[in-house]
């Protein structure tokens, strides 16, 4: 039931952007840009589009650009992106083709890529204001794939009736790992459960980064427990456990 | 016009139906009565009614009704059998304390579960094996198998904002219109009411906007919705005038407005050219919308320095959420964070780049 009303919200927000393409410029804002989707994956070699719309009530110059993630300098040059400039009257959609190339030289796993997309500032005033979306690519290249998470140290935090645990992870394999709903926390004394708690975290974790997963516990229980966190790296692959003592 | 091609799309879906399946969405706990057979109770035994909101008929074999104390995680489990058809009510008789009260309508299921007279929580679970959650607030919220729960009185867990109203011998957790609201919140979907149990064998109901119940077909609809990040400003350029040594203009708002369907949430970022030939101290405050975390320093209105590209951008703030329907609007102001240095005459222009990607 949730589901279901979470998959109509996203689809009135889909079906009725904020700040409408269609129909008259009345009340729409100036400069405005859409694009869809907000990011995306391909395995190299392959070829994606992407929708850009000038949702504003003025033409709008469009740059393209591409930036790496992590200082990988050389993934920019296996993504070709046309046209690299438009031009795009109010309410106008534009498509912009993506094509990953496949370089011998580059490492299996996943690799990301942020295409920038930057209106040209208008002229005229003191501070001129542009805007930039980022859609953030990864590129899989093929063969092997390793699949390798740390779960480091975990530290309390004790603040009136609330028990923060920060517990640091790092990504040390090759591709990202989804965190979100795949993170398990309970809190153990003698074999018994005393609760299970929900980590607060980024949902993915690109390879070679860390992050760190918030857990916090507003219950009674004071004292020496367990944290036993788990991390499932995938459908059907391993868990990957930690056991911290800790006090509340 | 891609609204109206998704439209299209929908009608398209929904006039070449693909192949029919029973679903099992939509049940719901409809009816909580926890006091049969206590003193001057109304019914002999303590029940659950559950009720199909959906279109389609629910399997229900091999679900279980499961119940724990107010404060417990302990839970005890009554398996479920059959089908609920569309708009039907499903009747799960539990324990009595004695011969007090009126007898049930035949039930379509039966299980020993002594409900709390007066607090407690009720699980519906796609699954037999006992849950371990209930212990706070939302933690079984989280638990895939629990399709519905309801807590009343002083219950540990619920959905949403707080639990539905305490029962007693006379009185029952009623969902509203007749089982068909089902907001995600305990607090607002139940009221307090004279219990009136309801089997397979009562009345059906039609929730507004859905199928009539009775003989149905069904039909799966299937759309993929994109991601799709959007932002908008008020004002393309700000012009702050004329101004010599030892001046501070006064900050000028910028409305900056942020659409993201996506779950993860989105982060929004500002960064600026140098002012030429000299650069001045451009600074920026913000306010975050619902749900939104300000970035570093910028909390309570404070002007922070606009970095220079390519220095690293100033986070105006990130949002773990999908926006709002509407957009998410990030009150700005850019203005100076200190008074103009003694500089050279002339017209000193900049350009301010607002950044948003999602997380």
């Amino acid at each position: 039931m949730r589901a279901v009303l979470a998959l109509a919200g996203l689809s009135a927000l889909v079906l009725a952007p904020a700040p409408s393409a269609e129909g008259a410029g009345a009340g729409r804002p100036r400069v405005a840009l859409s694009v869809s989707p907000a990011q995306l994956s391909l395995a190299a070699p392959a070829s994606r589009r992407i929708k850009l719309r000038n949702d504003g009530a003025e033409p709008a110059v469009v740059d393209v650009s591409r930036r790496t993630v992590g200082g990988e300098t050389a993934v920019k040059a296996w993504l070709q992106i046309v046209p690299v400039r438009l031009s795009l009257r109010a309410g106008e959609s534009a498509i912009l083709t993506l094509r990953a190339r496949r370089f011998r030289r580059a490492e299996p796993g996943d690799h990301q890529v942020l295409v920038l997309l930057t209106t040209r500032p208008a002229r005229g005033g003191r501070v001129n204001v542009q805007l930039r979306l980022g859609v953030r690519v990864r590129m899989r290249v093929p063969g092997r794939i390793v699949r390798r998470l740390r779960l480091g140290g975990l530290r309390v935090h004790r603040e009136r009736g609330v028990r923060s645990m920060f517990v640091s992870v790092a990504n040390r394999g090759n591709v990202t790992l989804q965190l979100r709903g795949h993170v398990t926390t309970s809190l153990v004394r003698r074999g018994k459960q005393l609760a299970r708690l929900s980590p607060r975290a980024r949902p993915a974790l690109l390879p070679g980064t860390r992050a760190v997963l918030v857990l916090r516990y507003g219950g009674h229980v004071r004292g020496p427990v367990t944290a036993v966190v788990r991390v499932r790296l995938g459908s059907g692959l391993r868990v990957v456990e930690r056991r911290y003592r800790v006090r509340l | 016009m891609s609204r109206v091609l998704l439209l299209a799309l929908l009608a398209a879906l929904l006039l070449f139906p693909t192949a029919a399946r029973a679903g099992a969405a939509g049940v719901v706990v409809s009816q909580i009565y926890g006091g049969g057979g206590n003193a001057g109770a109304t019914f002999r035994n303590d029940f659950v009614e559950l009720f199909n909101g959906g279109s389609a008929p629910a399997d229900v074999s091999g679900w279980t009704v499961q119940y724990a104390t107010a404060a417990g995680t302990t839970w005890q489990t009554t398996a479920l059998s059959g089908t609920i058809a569309a708009g039907r009510y499903y009747l799960v008789q539990l324990a009595s304390n004695s011969d007090v009260g009126a007898a049930l309508p035949p039930a379509d299921a039966t299980g020993t579960s002594n409900l709390g007279g007066t607090s407690g929580k009720i699980a519906l679970v796609r699954g037999s094996a006992a849950i371990t959650c209930g212990a706070s607030a939302g933690s079984c919220s989280t638990e895939p198998l629990v399709e519905d729960l309801v807590g009343y009185g002083s219950a540990s867990d619920f959905e949403g904002a707080g639990s539905a109203a305490g029962l007693s011998n006379t009185s029952a957790a009623l969902r509203a219109n007749d089982g068909c609201t089902d907001t995600g919140d305990n607090a607002t979907d139940f009221s307090s009411g004279t219990p009136a149990p309801r089997n397979s064998a009562s009345s059906a109901h039609a929730c507004a906007g859905g199928a009539s119940p009775g003989p149905s077909g069904s039909v799966n609809v299937d759309l993929d919705v994109a991601s799709v990040l959007s932002v908008s400003l008020d004002r393309p350029s700000l012009s702050f005038g004329t101004f010599t040594f030892g001046d501070r203009p006064a900050p000028l708002p910028e409305r900056v407005t942020v659409s993201s369907n996506d779950a993860a949430g989105y982060s929004l970022v500002v960064a600026r050219t140098a002012f030429a030939p000299t650069d001045l101290p451009l600074a920026l405050s913000a306010t975050a919308p619902a749900g939104g975390a300000l970035g570093g320093g910028l909390s309570g209105g404070v002007l922070v320095p606009i970095p220079i590209i390519p220095a690293t951008g100033l986070t105006v703030g990130t949002k773990a959420a999908p926006s709002a329907a509407g957009g998410d609007v990030w009150a700005t102001s850019i203005g100076f964070s200190s008074s103009l240095p003694l500089v050279a005459t002339g017209r000193y222009t900049a350009t301010v780049t607002f950044t948003a990607l999602t997380r």
